[in-house]
Order: structure tokens, then C-alpha cells, then sequence
């Protein structure tokens, strides 16, 4: 796949920019066939009455096309407005109940291992996973408007049905979704035609009021002369409406099965391993149930969906929202021969996998290169040895030159060493971090041990604010974790948040407001907190403001090109990394030489003490409101700045993720073949 | 004649908007129920976890607490009726009868473990033991992270209660089928006094 991240982005954004285009093409020519259907009835109505209507009525054609507009733009805002949930309400909507960590259900622990690994694989914060309870076929969906609020939905027959590497592979096609901004994408879609839909419930209606009426007061002549006129109208809505409806599922048809093609590919890329999503997609063609869901709000989620279920009949090939199954399978595997194998019922399937009441998570067979499923408990196992692949060392990164392209076109770009070094990272977190990580009473208190400060002074300082607001017992949980998340590598730490997402977001509203609070207060707690800490709190910031719907006042249009918010996080990142003013210097000018403005006289260093976070912070949120190809200059130009002493260490590296994440733009973890470290 | 189509046009508009707000009210309580319904399950798995734990207890102390029979068994009694409760309340959660006897079940299990927790006080050996201090340990945190997840849910359950008491959706939630739901309190332990004796 030679189309990397950026691109990607901008193409969701091109394509929803046309799609904006399409609606109101709809939208307008609804409105005018209304006005002529209107005019042609009361033309019919008056033909025998002297005067005729004038064909251009400024009344009637404000009344026909404003109350069109009103009716498409209500229901496209009250969708939109059920849907501002993001995925957590598609999920809910679908029956689907949240899997927690601390699940004792192997197959849920199974589907969130492989959850858990994907998303520290390719840097963004694992997505709520919901099982959709009710739903024995085998499928999956991705929803929510971003990374932030993304859930991953997979049916209860899907994780009984498949085996480990397919689960995986279904995991990463989803993934894919959330990496590609196509969930977004889906939820507009959702929106909007339900607004046109709008336009033929309100036909039925007339329909029904009309026909009623004119059966009630069929001994008045007026009234049934206007139970007719409200025939007429319902029925030139209601076919309107399909038709708008019909083509605007046409248009999201066309689009989403490109979609479908581009995320199986993705999951081929993330896993290398193309039995995985095909072997998925042959159960799905050989399971008597397919892949239809039962839940009622099934027409307007099928676009999120995994698969439609249809077997490539080819005359819904044009409204189909998958592309069928067998083209799909036969792309992964060419040597697929249309038969689909008989899905084993799951009572079998249990016995066959070795999976009983008692078989723990690890016991599940993987790939032959892949590491087993970390199990609660059991101490840390070495890492796997997988040929051709050194681990960076947990305890510090050895000096690699990796350029600055190189980490922007890391971004959103999973490997299948990635994927293996998260199931490894993941075993490294001890017992008692994993314990807290399960739910949100410890996965908040491991944030602030995060936030703690190195010096003891300020340290002293945080954990006297912690204990004045802790609730009982929390504080000495506190220390107990403090000390062990103190001795965490760098590498493990962005992580960690990633991985206490999903917990901390099952915090109520009111808790979370306290949360946010303290975390401020423990940033502030010393106006010198590192970048470091500080860029973990945007983090955080980032991905739990959608899910608890915390409006961030936009930062505002920057300067042209966004020219001074470059030079300032740049001159930020290069006195964080430099030990005096001429390193500070040389990686400022580093940042500048990769190409970020195409000036002659190159602008200056911001001295350290103009240098404040609050400018940074700006900054980078202008920056995160900027186009992706503008974003990925800007990638590239911090990673010059932060790698400019040509060594990376590891919390350089990790710093240069956390500004990507804020940047909406997941960097996966750095892992080093030798063989490239060498060449370097 | 035209002004009489406009008005019924306008009309049948406000139509169609009262009858998709009436399915935006709908659909928002269904959320708001199955947001409090996902927040009682995370109570739920933390208290199973602590049924879980005290048979272990029962079973540490039993050694050294051999006289303690009578305290023993009331502490399994109340833990076997704490779980039935349990069960009834993550069926129906929210449901004001479950919630309610799975309240006091909790708060008998409480006292009992209260009582135990003091008696064994005049027990050093026990006290020493790593087993019991482990046990002790993970019944407070768990005990802490019920707490939590109980601030979790009452939160969810009031979020519910208030958007179905509000003035639109008041009138036609009941003939959805959405009465009101019931939050969990857990009342502090019954102490029974001690009895001491000096013979």
C-alpha cells in the first residue's frame, strides 16, 4: 500500500466534500419536483375555473420548498443529535453489552486481548468493545466520529465462531475503519438520509390523514375535495422520498464497498496473515445464518457492518453496501473455490478449541509466531522469539537513526511487528497495573501516578492534592501503584493510557469532571510539569473530551501556513531536548531544514522564556484543526526538531507519539529490525 | 384555494416533526436505560468478585477461629443471601424490590464481615498471617471499587430519571413502558454491639 495516512485522511475528506455536494443536489431537486407536483395538482384542480394559477407562485414556491427543507433538515439534525452518542450509542442501540477487563467469559477476554493488542499496535486508544449480545451470526462493527469515540462491535456468534487469527483479522478490517475517518463518514451518511427519509414518512402520514378525511366528510363536498389534495401531496412525497432515499443509498453504497475493499486490504497489511480475514469471510459464507443481524435498526448500520451477509447476488450488486462475499475472498485468497465450508455448531467448536468454563485466555492457539494472550496473574514470560525482529530494550532505546519521513509515514501505518511487540509490551505491565487497568476506580488512579512528578519536592507536592480529594482507600492505592508506575520504561507509558481509555471512559459524567479536575490541578501543581506530562494530558484530554462530550472552545483560525505555531512548538520541542542554546539551536534549525516553509530567510529560535505551554498548547490545537497534508509537514518537521541529536531515545520517541495523537494522527510504536538499525 | 394548501402543508410539517421527536424521545430514554443497565453490570462484576473471596476468608480464619462457629456461619449465610440478591438484581437492575433487598443483603453481609474483621482482632497469630492480610486487602479495594462503580451507576440511574421526568418525555414515558428506576444505596453496616464477656 504505497497510499500512506495522510493521504488517506485526505481523501475521506474529499470524499465527504463531494458527498456534501450530492445532498444538496438531492436535496434541491426534491424540493423542485415537489414545486412542480404541487403546481401540476392545483393546475388540475383550477383548469376548470376561469383563472388559471401563474406557473412561478412566489408563495406557494416558498411554502413547498421551505417546508421540503424543513422537513430533510429536522430529520437530518434529530438523527445527527440521537447519533451525537457516537458509537457507543450505534452499540447500544444494537443490544450490545460492554466488555469489561475484568471479564471472567474466556472468549470476551480473547476478543479484547486481540483488541487491546491492535490498538497499542497502531497508537490510538483501545475503542470500547461491545459483544452484541442477541446476535448468533457472525459480525462486526465499527462506529463513532473519531478515534476518541470509536467503539468496535463484534456479534456473540462471531467470537464463537472463529478462531483466534480470524477474529484477528476481522479485528484489523475494523480497524481499518477507525484508521481511514470512514466511521465518520457512515454516521453523516445515517443522518442525512434519514432526512430525506423524513419527506416519505411525512407522505405516509398525508397519505393516511387524506384518505381518512375524505372517508369521514365524504358527504361535504369541500372536505373531500381536501382529503384529496392531501392524497395527492402524501403520494408525491412518499415517492419523492423513496426515490431520494433510493439514490442516496446508492451514492453510500458506492462508496462504502470501496471502503470494504480498502479495510480488507488494511487488515491483510496489519496481520500478514490473509487466512485470518478470508477464513472469517468463509464462515460468514458458510454459516446457515450468514451474517444478518436481527436487531430492527439493521438498514441503517449496515454500512458500519463487517459484512452484509449477501452471497454476491448480482442484482443488489448496485445498492449492496459490501462488496460480495466471494470477490472479497477470492482478493485475500485467489485460490478460493466458491464452496464454503459447514460452520461447526459452537457446542463443537467449544470442545475442539480446547475452550471449557476453566481454559484461560492463553490456552486460545494463535498463529505460530504470535505470542499467546497475556493471562492476569502469571508472571512475566520472556519475549517471543520471533526471527529477523529484536525488541527495543524496555529499559532504554539504543541510538537509531530513523528519519524523519520515516516517522511520518509510521503514522497510522500498523505492521504485523507491531502488532507482536503490543501482546509482548502488554505481558511487561506487573499484576497489580493490569488489575487497575480493569476498571475505572484504578485506571484513574494510574493516571495520576503517570502525572506524578520525577523531583520529590513536586511530587510531595501532587500527593498531598491527591490525598485531599481521594475517597476512602484510594489514596493508598495510590502509592502502591505510584511506586511501580515509577519504574515503568518510557515506551510503557503512553501505552498505558491507551489502555485505560475504555475503563475511564465508563466514568459517569460527574466523575469525570472530578477526574479532569484533579488532573488538571496535578499539572499545575508546578508550572515547570515537563512536556512529557503535559503531553499525556492532551492525550487524555483528547480522547475522553468526545466520549463525555466536552465542547473544546475552538482554538481559532492560527497565522497563515500556521507559520508561528510551527516555529513555536518547534521551538518548544527543541529546548526540551537540548542541554544548552546551541543544541537548542541546531534542533530548531534541523526542523526547519525538513522542508516546512519554503522561505529564504528562515525564522528565528524563540528564546526559552517566551517559550510557554500555554502558546504550545494553542499551537498544536490550531494544528490539529489543519488539513492532513499540513499536519503531516508538521510531523515531519517535530520529528527532525525531537531526532536531531541523530540518537532517538526512547522518551524522545514517545514524546514525538504523543504530539501525533494529539495531532489526531496515531503513531504506531517503534520496533527495530536489526538489519535497518544496521544500515542506519 | 392556495393559502389553503400552504396551511395544510405547514401543518402536516409540524406533523411530521412532532412524530420524529416523538421517536427522538423514545430512542434517547432507550440509551439513557442502557447506559445505567452497562453501569450495574460494572457493579456487578465487582461484586462477585468479593462473593467470591469470602469462602477463601471463611476458610483462612476457620483454623484460628474455631470457637467463632456462630460468627462463621452468619458470615455464609449472609454472603449466600447477598448473592442470590445479586443475581436477582443484575437480571432486573434498576428494578426498585431488587435493588432494594439487594441493598439490605449487602448491608447484613457488611456487619457480618464487621464482626468478623473485630473478633479476630484478639487473634495475633491471624492478624500475622500473610494469607488473611492479602484477603483483607483485596475485600477493602474491592469494597473501594464497588463504591465507585455504585457513584458510577446512581449517576446513570438519575441521568435516566431525570430525562424521563422532564417535560416533554414525561408525558409519554410511562406509555413507552419506561418507569422509573431505583438507585443502589448501600446503607452502612448493622453493628450489632459486641459481646464481650469477662469470665
Amino acid at each position: 500500500m504505497a497510499i500512506d495516512f495522510f493521504q488517506q485522511q485526505d481523501r475521506a475528506r474529499h470524499k465527504t466534500g463531494l458527498l456534501v455536494l450530492y445532498f444538496a443536489i438531492a436535496v434541491v431537486s426534491i424540493a423542485a419536483a415537489s414545486y412542480l407536483a404541487v403546481f401540476g395538482i392545483l393546475w388540475f384542480a383550477t383548469k376548470d375555473t376561469p383563472e388559471s394559477p401563474p406557473f412561478f407562485n412566489p408563495v406557494l414556491m416558498v411554502a413547498v420548498v421551505g417546508t421540503v427543507g424543513v422537513i430533510i433538515g429536522v430529520g437530518s439534525l434529530i438523527k445527527a443529535f440521537e447519533l451525537r452518542g457516537g458509537g457507543k450509542a450505534v452499540a447500544l442501540a444494537l443490544g450490545g453489552k460492554e466488555v469489561v477487563r475484568d471479564t471472567t467469559n474466556p472468549r470476551e477476554r480473547q476478543l479484547l486481548n486481540i483488541v487491546e493488542e491492535m490498538s497499542i499496535a497502531s497508537g490510538i486508544p483501545v475503542p470500547v468493545v461491545f459483544v452484541l449480545q442477541h446476535e448468533s451470526c457472525i459480525n462486526a462493527l465499527a462506529a463513532g466520529h473519531s478515534s476518541g469515540d470509536a467503539v468496535v462491535a463484534v456479534s456473540r456468534g462471531a467470537i464463537e465462531r472463529l478462531n483466534r487469527s480470524e477474529l484477528q483479522g476481522v479485528v484489523a478490517h475494523e480497524f481499518s475503519h477507525i484508521l481511514n475517518g470512514d466511521m465518520r463518514l457512515n454516521l453523516r451518511l445515517i443522518s442525512w438520509i434519514f432526512g430525506i427519509m423524513s419527506v416519505a414518512v411525512c407522505g405516509r402520514l398525508l397519505l393516511r390523514i387524506g384518505t381518512d378525511s375524505s372517508g369521514d366528510s365524504s358527504s361535504e363536498e369541500k372536505g373531500g375535495n381536501v382529503g384529496l389534495y392531501f392524497v395527492a401531496v402524501g403520494i408525491v412525497f412518499l415517492l419523492l422520498g423513496w426515490l431520494g432515499v433510493f439514490f442516496g443509498r446508492l451514492i453510500q453504497a458506492a462508496i462504502a464497498r470501496q471502503r470494504e475493499y480498502l479495510a480488507d486490504a488494511s487488515a491483510l497489511q496489519f496481520t500478514r496473515d490473509p487466512y485470518g480475514i478470508s477464513g472469517a469471510l468463509k464462515k460468514i459464507g458458510g454459516f446457515a445464518e450468514h451474517s444478518r443481524l436481527k436487531s430492527a435498526r439493521l438498514e441503517e448500520s449496515s454500512h458500519m457492518l463487517f459484512s452484509d451477509g449477501f452471497l454476491g447476488h448480482r442484482f443488489i450488486g448496485l445498492l449492496a453496501s459490501h462488496p460480495p462475499l466471494d470477490e472479497r475472498i477470492r482478493r485475500m485468497d485467489p485460490s478460493f473455490d466458491g464452496r464454503y465450508p459447514e460452520v461447526p455448531m459452537v457446542a463443537e467448536m467449544a470442545m475442539g478449541d480446547g475452550f471449557g468454563p476453566t481454559a484461560s485466555p492463553s490456552a486460545v492457539p494463535s498463529k505460530a509466531h504470535s505470542a499467546t494472550s497475556p493471562t492476569p496473574g502469571v508472571s512475566i514470560p520472556g519475549m517471543p522469539n520471533i526471527p529477523g525482529v529484536t525488541w527495543p530494550a524496555l529499559e532504554a532505546l539504543p541510538a537509531i537513526g530513523i528519519g524523519p519521513e520515516r516517522a511520518a509515514t509510521h503514522v497510522g501505518n500498523v505492521t504485523p511487528d507491531a502488532v507482536d511487540y503490543a501482546s509482548v509490551l502488554q505481558d511487561k505491565f506487573p499484576p497489580n497495573v493490569r488489575e487497575a487497568l480493569a476498571e475505572p476506580f484504578g485506571a484513574r488512579l494510574l493516571v495520576y501516578c503517570l502525572l506524578l512528578d520525577a523531583r520529590p519536592d513536586v511530587r510531595l507536592l501532587q500527593l498531598e492534592l491527591i490525598r485531599q480529594h481521594a475517597a476512602p482507600g484510594e489514596f493508598e492505592q495510590t502509592q502502591t501503584l505510584a511506586q511501580v508506575v515509577t519504574g515503568l520504561c518510557d515506551e510503557m507509558r503512553l501505552p498505558l493510557i491507551d489502555l485505560a481509555i475504555p475503563a475511564l471512559r465508563r466514568m459517569s459524567p460527574d466523575q469525570h469532571q472530578r477526574f479532569r479536575e484533579q488532573v488538571a490541578a496535578l499539572v499545575d501543581a508546578d508550572n515547570q510539569i515537563g512536556i512529557f506530562e503535559y503531553a499525556l494530558q492532551c492525550v487524555l484530554a483528547r480522547h475522553l473530551d468526545q466520549a463525555f462530550h466536552v465542547v473544546q472552545v475552538p482554538a481559532g483560525p492560527g497565522s497563515p501556513g500556521l507559520e508561528s505555531e510551527m516555529i513555536h512548538v518547534l521551538s518548544t520541542l527543541a529546548w526540551e531536548g537540548a542541554a544548552d542554546e546551541a543544541g537548542a539551536l541546531q534542533a530548531f534549525s534541523a526542523g526547519m531544514r525538513s522542508g516546512l516553509f519554503a522561505k529564504s530567510d528562515p525564522p528565528r529560535l524563540i528564546p526559552r522564556t517566551d517559550s510557554t505551554l500555554r502558546e504550545f498548547d494553542t499551537s498544536l490545537r490550531r494544528i490539529a484543526e489543519a488539513s492532513p497534508s499540513m499536519k503531516k509537514r508538521g510531523i515531519v518537521a517535530f520529528a527532525a526538531c525531537i531526532l536531531a541529536d541523530c540518537k532517538v531515545a526512547a522518551r524522545e520517541f514517545e514524546l514525538l507519539r504523543a504530539i501525533s495523537a494529539t495531532l489526531d494522527c496515531p503513531m504506531p510504536p517503534l520496533v527495530v529490525h536489526p538489519e535497518a538499525a544496521a544500515h542506519a | 384555494m392556495q393559502s389553503v394548501l400552504v396551511a395544510f402543508l405547514s401543518l402536516v410539517g409540524g406533523l411530521v416533526v412532532v412524530a420524529v421527536w416523538l421517536i427522538a424521545i423514545y430512542n434517547g430514554l432507550v440509551t439513557f436505560r442502557n447506559r445505567y443497565k452497562n453501569a450495574y453490570a460494572q457493579i456487578d462484576v465487582q461484586l462477585n468478585r468479593r462473593y467470591d473471596l469470602i469462602p477463601n476468608l471463611v476458610e483462612c480464619v476457620k483454623g484460628y477461629m474455631s470457637h467463632e462457629r456462630e460468627t462463621l456461619d452468619a458470615v455464609i449465610q449472609a454472603r449466600n443471601s447477598a448473592v442470590t440478591a445479586g443475581q436477582s438484581a443484575a437480571a432486573k437492575p434498576g428494578d426498585p424490590e431488587a435493588m432494594k433487598s439487594l441493598s439490605q443483603a449487602e448491608a447484613q453481609m457488611n456487619g457480618a464481615l464487621g464482626r468478623l474483621f473485630a473478633l479476630s482482632e484478639a487473634y495475633p497469630e491471624l492478624k500475622a498471617n500473610t494469607n488473611m492480610l492479602a484477603l483483607q486487602e483485596e475485600l477493602t479495594s474491592t469494597e473501594n471499587k464497588v463504591g465507585y462503580a455504585r457513584q458510577a451507576y446512581n449517576d446513570a440511574v438519575t441521568a435516566f430519571n431525570n430525562s424521563r421526568e422532564v417535560f416533554p418525555a414525561v408525558l409519554v414515558a410511562p406509555s413507552f413502558g419506561f418507569g422509573p428506576a431505583s438507585l443502589l444505596e448501600i446503607e452502612a453496616p448493622v453493628r450489632e454491639p459486641l459481646k464481650v464477656s469477662f469470665k
